[in-house]
């Protein structure tokens, strides 16, 4: 109706200005969705952020991506070996790969990819991963035959693989050569994704194309691998910063596909023609504690906020009862999670304040940094506040611009508490690692800590990696270095001629499996 | 005439060269880290981040920052943009052309409107013609521009379903459906002038009813719409000029509000993006571009001004 009311008054507003055709052309099957910000670029793994991953994330693949429960599975690799010394890695790859050019992959395409953002002319953040900087160095990555890419590390790394299917990473795209000029700058991605880089037009929207041509796996959608069968022709993603506009567009028909808010997606479940998906995801919010400055260097003050605090309400309070608290900085959707990591410091005023009549506590003031972004880090740190002021502690609300909040972030002062959010890591050691090590930013410096998490980041033995999980999981509830909240639940409002949509714990839409009626 | 216009020019160099010190002290003393901004904010590898910092030559001592920015300002170059590698300088003119088309119809539209309703308002002086339009006014002036503007898309958009409620086409590459995108923005900004330049016209005109001349015009025989257009209008038009004048600076150099609810890409989302994201060289650029705005429209109103009231000379 509200379609119809749109052409009819397009039509009439036409003819008011004594303007010839404006109605728009019927064409190919479309789904509109929105990004809250442009995207940087279309240099996958170069030029980048959340928002622009989620493009890349559509025309790029790598050999490796990650499975739902975010265990390693081969992308544009058929399978993988590793060594038995853990230090040499054996893609094989898949027959039959098109690139958006038509041209077939072979090992030669993938090592040039692989130079291009591994090698030392890379202009890739990740290229630090791989050259000795950050932990491992790749001694070796070459082309063996058409098709089998060898790589060599100068010790064995666990997660090596992890971050090679890193979405900030571009998932080490595999790209055909003639993605950059002559000169060697950058053009445009030319690559193996089910859709091609469409019109971007800067500010406005960007638009990605059906690539007819695309060869799926066999297997049935597993996390961002999988068989990938497009259906729909192009998906735009419209420019939105407000949201309040974004739901509005929704439902005025002229979004499809909307990240939302909890009130919202209260809202849209009850209305017809809309229909909401809610999905824990690996996003971890949490309140950060800086253990170095008093009080918060008494461990006992820092459980006492542990027992003041009670995750449970406060999720089902941002979340309008659809989320649960998972406090863990490991997710529940994680292989690694189990009934260990379950285990909280449980809600218990009275605790608190016979822990901080233990310590001592004298009323200094705790200063709490929380910013107005989406994201709750507000609405978090506001209901923390007053759980805290229940038990004697004395809390002082700083709200802040994000730039200013990420400064103190990084220099791991000016604050006690700050409400926090980690995205996603999608391996348990990363998990920890988000905020255990010995930098400014990280607030938990126990040694044995940083010491179980390198060795979590180096074993390929599962059975070793569920011991340091649990082990590093209790210190963190006996030593409090954060107060976890739990894993984001993310909404997603749609139109009900959308269908196929499933999210998942890395919430990185997943174009591929949209249907839409009419 | 042309010797006031140059010096005019010539004055506004050391303004705008003071202007670029200015912003670029102000921007820099803006607490946070590009480079952690670029890389997602809650990265781990202080690597990455060194040589994110190297890459946006944030690794260099601020003078000499400033330095090679101002250099590179002479030489008309605003540099490129961090957060997607556009260069300034054209980035600034592609979003000024979205504001200038907003804007500018806005501001013609008001005009249209107010002018008369302001001169009919003060011809029914007292009668409640004069009191429906003071009222008016005010409950206009009283609207916030957000409020407003998400009211107009849930109305023609969401239920009536009459207008689209995102998105943008420059009237320069589809003029029909570039009228049709910008009903909304234009109306939301229009209404908030309607309402002051009424208002100021209102009050010009009352002023100028009472000097002798009207009377004499009036007792001559002369019709009343002739009195009000010819002998009213240009003499009471002058302040509302002046208004005319800084409300142009002010929406021209960015009308933030309208702009992020219209997802109109103008150079106010764009300011306030780049605040968010502190790509740097868009942001001095963009606000040094605005400096620049005040400059041009302030000389253009002078100039202007002399038009409606010949007793004010430019040399």
């Amino acid at each position: 109706m509200k379609q119809r009311n749109r052409l009819l008054g397009t039509a009439v507003l036409a003819a008011v200005f004594g303007l010839g055709s404006v109605l728009p052309v019927a064409a190919q099957s479309i789904v509109r969705t929105s990004l809250n910000a442009d995207i940087r670029g279309t240099n996958p793994g170069v030029t980048r952020d959340g928002n622009t991953d989620q493009i890349h994330g559509h025309i790029v693949e790598g050999l490796v991506t990650y499975g739902s429960d975010f265990s390693i599975i081969p992308m544009l690799a058929e399978s993988f070996d590793i060594s038995e010394d853990g230090k040499t890695y054996t893609f094989h790859l898949r027959k039959g790969v098109k690139f958006h050019n038509g041209q077939e992959m072979t090992a030669k395409e993938v090592a040039w990819s692989w130079e291009r953002l591994a090698g030392p002319q890379s202009e890739s953040h990740c290229v630090n991963y791989f050259n000795g900087k950050n932990n491992i160095k790749v001694t070796s990555a070459k082309a063996t035959d058409d098709y089998t890419f060898v790589i060599e590390l100068d010790r064995p790394y666990a997660v090596f693989l992890a971050i090679m299917a890193r979405f900030d990473c571009g998932s080490i795209a595999v790209l055909h050569p003639d993605s950059v000029n002559a000169d060697g700058s950058w053009n445009t991605p030319i690559a193996t994704g089910p859709y091609m880089m469409g019109k971007h037009m800067s500010g406005r929207y960007v638009e990605v194309d059906r690539f007819a041509d695309y060869v799926p796996r066999d297997e049935p959608i597993n996390g961002y691998g999988g068989g990938k069968n497009p259906t729909v022709d192009k998906i735009r993603w419209d420019i939105v910063s407000e949201a309040a506009v974004r739901s509005t567009a929704l439902k005025a028909g002229d979004l499809d596909l909307v990240s939302i808010d909890a009130p919202t997606a209260a809202e849209l479940k009850e209305a017809a023609g809309f229909r909401v998906d809610a999905t824990d995801s690996a996003v971890w919010d949490t309140y950060l504690l800086n253990s170095r400055e008093a009080p918060l260097d008494d461990r006992r003050v820092r459980q006492a906020m542990a027992h003041a605090i009670d995750p449970q309400q406060i999720v089902g309070a941002i979340t309008e009862g659809f989320g649960t608290a998972s406090p863990s900085p490991v997710p529940p959707m994680s292989a690694n999670y189990t009934e260990v990591q379950a285990k909280y410091p449980e809600y218990d005023p009275e605790k608190a304040k016979a822990l901080l009549e233990e310590a001592g506590y004298d009323g200094a003031e705790i200063k709490i940094l929380a910013t107005r972004r989406s994201g709750a880090y507000y609405e978090r740190a506001l209901m923390a506040q007053a759980m805290m002021s229940e038990v004697g502690l004395n809390t002082k609300l700083e709200v802040v611009e994000w730039g200013t909040q990420l400064d103190a972030y990084r220099k791991g002062t000016g604050y006690g508490m700050q409400s926090f959010t980690f995205s996603p890591r999608l391996h348990a050691g990363l998990s920890f690692e988000m905020f255990t090590g010995a930098a400014d930013r990280k607030a938990w410096k126990n040694p044995e800590a940083i010491e179980l998490m390198r060795t979590l980041l180096a074993t390929g033995d599962p059975k070793l990696r569920q011991e340091i999980v649990d082990k590093l999981h209790m210190m963190f509830i006996e030593e409090v270095p954060a107060i976890g909240l739990g894993h984001r639940t993310l909404f997603v409002g749609m139109s009900d001629k959308v269908s196929g949509f499933e999210n998942w714990g890395a919430g990185l839409l997943r174009g591929w499996m949209l249907r839409v009626d009419g | 005439m042309f010797s006031f216009i140059l010096k005019r020019i010539l004055m506004s160099v050391p303004t705008l060269i003071i202007v670029t010190l200015i912003i670029f002290t102000l921007v820099r003393a803006l607490p946070g880290d590009a480079a952690l901004m670029m890389l997602g904010g809650d990265v781990d590898d202080e690597a990455a981040l060194t040589m994110m910092r190297e890459q946006l030559g944030l690794d260099k001592p601020l003078p000499i920052q400033f330095l090679t920015w101002l250099g590179e300002v002479l030489s008309g170059n605003l540099g490129t943009s961090i957060m997607n590698g556009q260069d300034v300088g054209s980035l600034l003119w592609q979003r000024f052309g979205v504001t200038a088309s907003v804007v500018l119809i806005a501001m013609l539209t008001s005009l249209l409107i107010a002018v008369p309703l302001g001169l009919l308002a003060a011809h029914r002086h007292n009668q409640s013609t004069d009191y429906s339009i003071v009222f008016g006014s005010i409950v206009l002036l009283s609207m916030p521009s957000f409020w407003v503007g998400l009211m107009l898309l849930v109305v023609f958009g969401a239920i009536l379903g009459w207008l689209p409620t995102i998105g943008f086409v420059s009237i320069g590459e589809d003029l029909g459906r570039g009228m049709i995108y910008l009903i909304m923005p234009v109306t939301a900004l229009a209404l908030t002038e309607i309402a002051v330049l009424t208002r100021m016209m209102r009050a010009g005109s009352l002023e100028i009813m009472q000097k002798d001349y009207i009377t004499h015009a009036r007792a001559k025989g002369l019709p009343e719409r002739r009195v009000l257009w010819r002998h009213v209008f240009p003499n009471a038009f002058a302040p509302t000029l002046t208004m005319v004048g800084i409300m142009l600076a002010g929406l021209l150099s960015g009308a933030a509000v309208t702009e992020t609810v219209f997802t109109l890409p103008g150079i106010g989302k764009l300011l306030v993006d780049s605040i968010y994201a502190r790509d740097y060289p868009v942001l001095q650029g963009a606000l040094l571009f605005i400096a620049a705005i005040y400059v041009v429209t302030n000389l253009t109103i002078d100039i202007a001004y002399s038009f409606f009231d010949p007793r004010v000379r430019l040399s």
